[in-house]
Parts: structure tokens; sequence; C-alpha cells
């Protein structure tokens, strides 16, 4: 039988990220481990505060999956039966890498892709703060790719202050739900002639219809609006592009699927992550090979990462070692 | 070998809090095979019913302990249903039985809309106490302990009335029972109501406890549960009253236990059910080895005529 266990972990950052509305001063990841007959699987799921469940709602569905393996009941039945989320990311992974154990296959074997590059190249994110403050952690950052989140206030003079700070960087802009479409129609212009290359989820999912009358010389790609393969169907009328993050999916499993989805409706595909440990950014790796944008910089920003850890080399994220995942 | 034994020791509260929760589907199983002398199969549709009852209960805002009772009276509405189509049409019990379970994996989707939904928001039951953290199973073994130590005084106290002795004479020889004056078909309608009562009882509390249905939760509960009920009495006897009540819920916790073992040592769980049949078959087939030729013979002829 598959023995499933896990711990609740804490991951203090760096200093606390602000976007949006919220402030984040440390990460709280469920680390779930399948064991069998001696090979050992690992996943992570991060509570993340944009979502309605809690970290003692993802410790029950994991509690309750073990309860029912515990009698007879499959493993990847039960995980295959959980809702979407980072209970069932935790536990997927875990799965996947447990496979990959038992069989001595690669995790890009068992999922029928070619072997990965040995290197993505990854954004780095900024935080809400000052534009001064976001110019400066811009021109620190050794990324070719920033990620800028914003919220409804001083957005033209926050990206005009990154741009400057960083003329040569891609920039990617953030809006984490914050604008409305009137906002999205002022600054489109302004953010496309600043270089910008990509706007992600300016509108609550609530308002994704709206969007359908809006004319954005930049592509919009939905992110909190997107969690899942089935959710692209309804997505395409509005966004030229998800945001795929396993915490959302709930897994390497529907992440794949996700972006098979929205390739197959002309959509470009960019993997993120709820910030985590290098357990968390390994499996998406798999996605970014995938991808059009990649934003795995979680472990940047935390003041220690789980061993082995995942190597960061002038923007790019080195594949990872297979003693850590796959 | 000590690997199994120390993964085995650390699912024993798991394996427990599952075990007491499904003594009542073994329950369901025993009140009509050995109270009313009445095989029947609807357990196996009442336990996902009871499941999909308390989910859509819960669902639309009533609170967990009511949830449940909601559940008990489906489940004992679909036992009556099969009562009533053997008493009313003459069909073989576990031909009604059969009938009542595959229309209720009908109602069950109708009910849910889709196979699997989850109830992670919704208050549950076992959050009413908080032992604190990683205390769940805890929790769950005495919340389901004192609901299993209930049912069983009360049953204990029923079978002792006039109607429970009546009913377990049903059971003995019906003919006998109404000659007497007993009202048969009521007693069976009670009978098999309780029992799929007992059984949805059952299904919604494993619902609560592992916050979410799936319309196929019920799927080999059925063989899970003569199994269970077969150790329970080959440990306890039947030759009591006392003992009878007590074999569901006794042979539940053991079952489920030797079943962790199994897994533990490394038993598939796609192999889990040709094991369970096989053990099943075994406790049956025991007696009968231990029976001197000529009975042997006589029970061929029995069967031939």
């Amino acid at each position: 039988m598959i023995n499933i266990t896990y711990k609740v972990e804490d991951w203090p950052l760096k200093e606390p990220f602000r976007f949006a509305g919220y402030s984040v001063e440390a990460l709280e990841a469920i680390h779930v481990t399948a064991t069998r007959e001696g090979h050992e699987g690992h996943g992570e799921g991060l509570f993340a505060v944009v979502f309605p469940v809690t970290m003692a709602q993802i410790v029950k569905q994991i509690e309750g999956c073990i309860s029912q393996v515990a009698i007879g009941a499959d493993a990847e039945q039960c995980c295959a039966a959980l809702p979407a989320g980072a209970a069932r990311n935790a536990l997927d992974c875990a799965l996947w890498d447990l496979r990959a154990k038992e069989s001595n296959q690669s995790i890009w074997a068992l999922a029928g892709l070619p072997e990965g590059p040995p290197a993505i190249k990854v954004d780095q994110t900024v935080g809400l703060d000052t534009p001064e403050a976001m110019a400066i952690a811009a021109r620190n950052s050794s990324h070719q790719v920033i990620k800028i989140k914003l919220d409804d206030t001083d957005i033209i003079e926050r990206v005009s202050a990154i741009r400057a700070a960083r003329p040569d960087a891609d920039l990617i802009v953030d809006a984490n739900l914050s604008w409305s479409v009137e906002i999205l129609n002022s600054v489109a212009h302004p953010l496309a002639d600043l270089g910008v290359r990509m706007i992600e989820q300016p509108v609550p999912p609530a308002q994704d219809g709206q969007l359908s009358g809006v004319t954005c010389p930049l592509p919009l790609f939905a992110d909190e609006s997107c969690h899942v393969a089935a959710d692209v169907t309804r997505l395409k009328e509005f966004y030229q592009g998800v945001n795929i993050k396993l915490d959302k999916t709930g897994g390497l499993t529907e992440a794949l699927a996700l972006a098979k989805a929205a390739r197959s409706a002309g959509m470009g595909v960019m993997v993120g992550c709820m910030s985590g440990t290098s357990l968390s950014m390994a499996p998406a790796y798999i996605i970014a090979s995938l991808s059009d944008w990649a934003d795995l910089d979680g472990p940047l920003m935390l003041q220690s990462d789980r061993k082995p850890t995942m190597q960061y080399r002038d923007g790019d994220l080195l594949h990872y070692d297979t003693a850590l995942w796959g | 070998m000590s690997d199994i034994f120390s993964l085995y020791i650390a699912l024993i509260p798991v394996t427990l809090a599952q075990s007491l929760i499904l003594s009542f589907v073994v329950l369901a199983v025993m009140i009509p095979f050995r109270i009313l002398s009445f095989p029947d199969l609807t357990s196996e549709g009442a336990y996902p019913l009871g499941g999909a009852v308390c989910a859509v209960a819960m669902l639309a805002g009533v609170p967990a302990y009511l949830a449940i009772l909601i559940a008990f009276v489906a489940g004992f509405l679909a036992g009556t249903l099969t009562a009533f189509i053997h008493l009313r049409f003459r069909i073989h019990t576990l031909l009604a039985g059969i009938l009542v379970t595959t229309m209720l994996y009908s109602v069950n989707l109708r009910l849910l809309g889709k196979p699997n939904v989850p109830l992670f928001r919704e208050i549950k039951l076992f959050d009413y106490l908080d032992f604190g953290p990683r205390m769940a199973n805890v929790e769950k073994i005495v919340l389901v302990g004192i609901i299993v130590a209930v049912i069983f005084g009360g049953l204990r106290l029923w079978f002792k009335t006039e109607k429970g002795i009546a009913m377990r004479a049903v059971g003995d020889n019906p003919d006998m029972a109404e000659a007497q004056g007993n009202n048969v078909s009521a007693a069976v309608l009670l009978g098999i109501g309780l029992a799929g009562g007992f059984s949805a009882f059952g299904g919604s509390l494993m619902v609560q406890s592992q916050s979410f249905v799936d319309v196929n939760m019920g799927l080999g509960i059925l063989i899970n549960a003569l199994a269970a009920l077969m150790i329970g009495e080959s440990i306890l006897g039947r030759r009591k009253m006392l003992n009878q009540l007590a074999a569901p819920f006794v042979g539940s916790i053991i079952y489920y236990q030797l079943i962790s073992f199994c897994l533990a040592a490394g038993l598939a769980p796609s192999d889990l059910k040709i094991a369970t049949g096989a053990f099943v078959l075994i406790m049956l087939a025991v007696p009968t080895l231990g029976r001197n030729k000529s009975k042997g013979r006589l029970a061929k002829e029995t069967i031939r005529e």
C-alpha cells in the first residue's frame, strides 16, 4: 500500500511580500510524502491567501485520503477525488514522484514529454511598493523578465520607474484582479508604450465577461479566473492566455491537461506559483517547458529553501535534481 | 518486517475510526440477515444514498447533525421500499434489494448532480470536537464510539421489548409469529427499514469524515460488511442476543484492522476484494466441513430437489 504522511511547514520570507491588498511574511506549506516498499515520493502544496481555503481544510483533505487508503482505497483514485487545490497538488506531485522513483523513469518520460531543457528563463517578481523602491528592486534583479505586482494606484508611475531602471527587461504586469475594465482601458496603451508584454488578471473573475468588449493592445492572461482545463472553454473569449499554477489545478496531472487545453484553444501559456520551495518549483518546471512565460521565482523570496535546492543563474532556473523530485 | 508493523501501528487510529463508522453498515447487514432471515442487498445502495443526502443537505445549509438524521430517514425509506417490493409483489428478497440498489445509483447521481462532491467548507459533525492538532482520528473515535454505544444500548433495549421480541420471532418462524398475532409485514418493513437507515447513517458519517461524497462509495461495501459480520460472529457466537448485537461492531473493528495489516504487508488494494471474497467463503464453508459425509450428501440431495 502507499503510505501517505504529511507535515505542515512554515517558510519565512526574506521580507514581507505585498500585493493587491495582501501582505505575506511566511509561506504555509503542506509537505506530503507517499511511501511504498522503500521508495518515497514528495509533493508540496501552498496555502494561498487569495483563495477561501484554510490550511486546516487542506489538512483535512489529506487526512480524508489517508483514512480511505488505510482501508483499501486506491491512493490515486482518492487523489483524483479531491477538489482542485493545494492538498491535491501536494498528493498528486508526491504520487508522480513515487511513480518515477519506482519505475526508475523521469517524469518527462512518464508524462510522454521529451526530456526537459537544462534551464528555463524565469521572471523575478517585484512586490508592490513605492515606485522608487520597485525600481531599485528591478535594478537589482539579474532576471531578463520582471513581473510587476500592481494595484489600482500609481500604475503608470510604478511601471515607468521600473522601465527607467531596467530598459533592457521584458516587463509583465500582474494586477491581481484589482482593476476595473475602465482602469484597464485607460492604462493598456500607456503600458504597451512602456514595453509591457502582457497583463495578468486585470479584473476579478466575476467581471471576466466585461472583457469581451475590450480592445487591449496587450495579451491578457487569466490567473485567478483559471483553475482547471475545463475553464479554458469559457475563458478563451476573454483572455489570450492562462497562468497555470499547480496549487490551482491541484497537481501536475491537471496542469498538463490545462496546458494542452489552452494550446488547443490557441491561447498562450504561463506557469506560475504561489511562491513555495524548490519542491513546488520542480513539478512546475515540467509545465514551464511548455510555457511562454515562467513565473517560478518562489524560492528566491525565502530565507531558506528545501534541500537539494533548485539553482538560479542569471535569470535562469536550472533543471531540478532528481534527489529533490522526479 | 519491522517496517510492516510500524506502518500498521501508525495506521491503527485511522483504521479504528473508519471501522467504527463502517460498523453501522455491518449492523445493517446483520439485522435483515440474522434477525429477520431476510438476505438483503439494499445496504450497498443505502450507504451512498446516506452520503449523498447528507452532502446535499449540508450544502443547503442544514447543520451536520441534522443532515445525518435526514440521511437515516432516506435510508430507512430505501429499506422499506425493498421490504415492500418483497412483501407486495412476492419478489425474492435478494432481487428486491438489487432492484432498489440499482435504482438508488441513479437517485444518488441525480441528487449530487455529478459523481463527486466535496464538502470542505461545511462544518462537519467532527468539527464540534477539537482535541488539538493531529487529533482528528481521536475525535472521530470518541464521537463515533459514543454513537455506537448509544445505538448498541438502544437496540439492546429494543430487542427486549414486545415489538423487538416479535421481530425476532418473525425472523425465526414467520408462520408461527403470524399465528401468535404478530404483524409480520410491519416487522419486516420496520427491520429492513432500520437496516437501510443504519447503512445510510454510516454513509453520512463517512462523508463527514472524509469531507467528500462519491457516487461509487458503496461499491464492495456489502462484502466487507459481510466479512466483518462473519468475524464478529465467529468470535462472539450467536447464541445470545447480546453477542449477536455486538458482533457487527467487534467484527468491523477486527476486520478492518486485518485489512490494514494486509495492506501494510504489501497486499495491493486491487487484490482486496478477491481476498475478502475468499475469506467470507472460507468463513461460510468451514462449519460445513465439520459435518459428516451423510449430512453433506443430504444437503446435496436437498439442493437437487
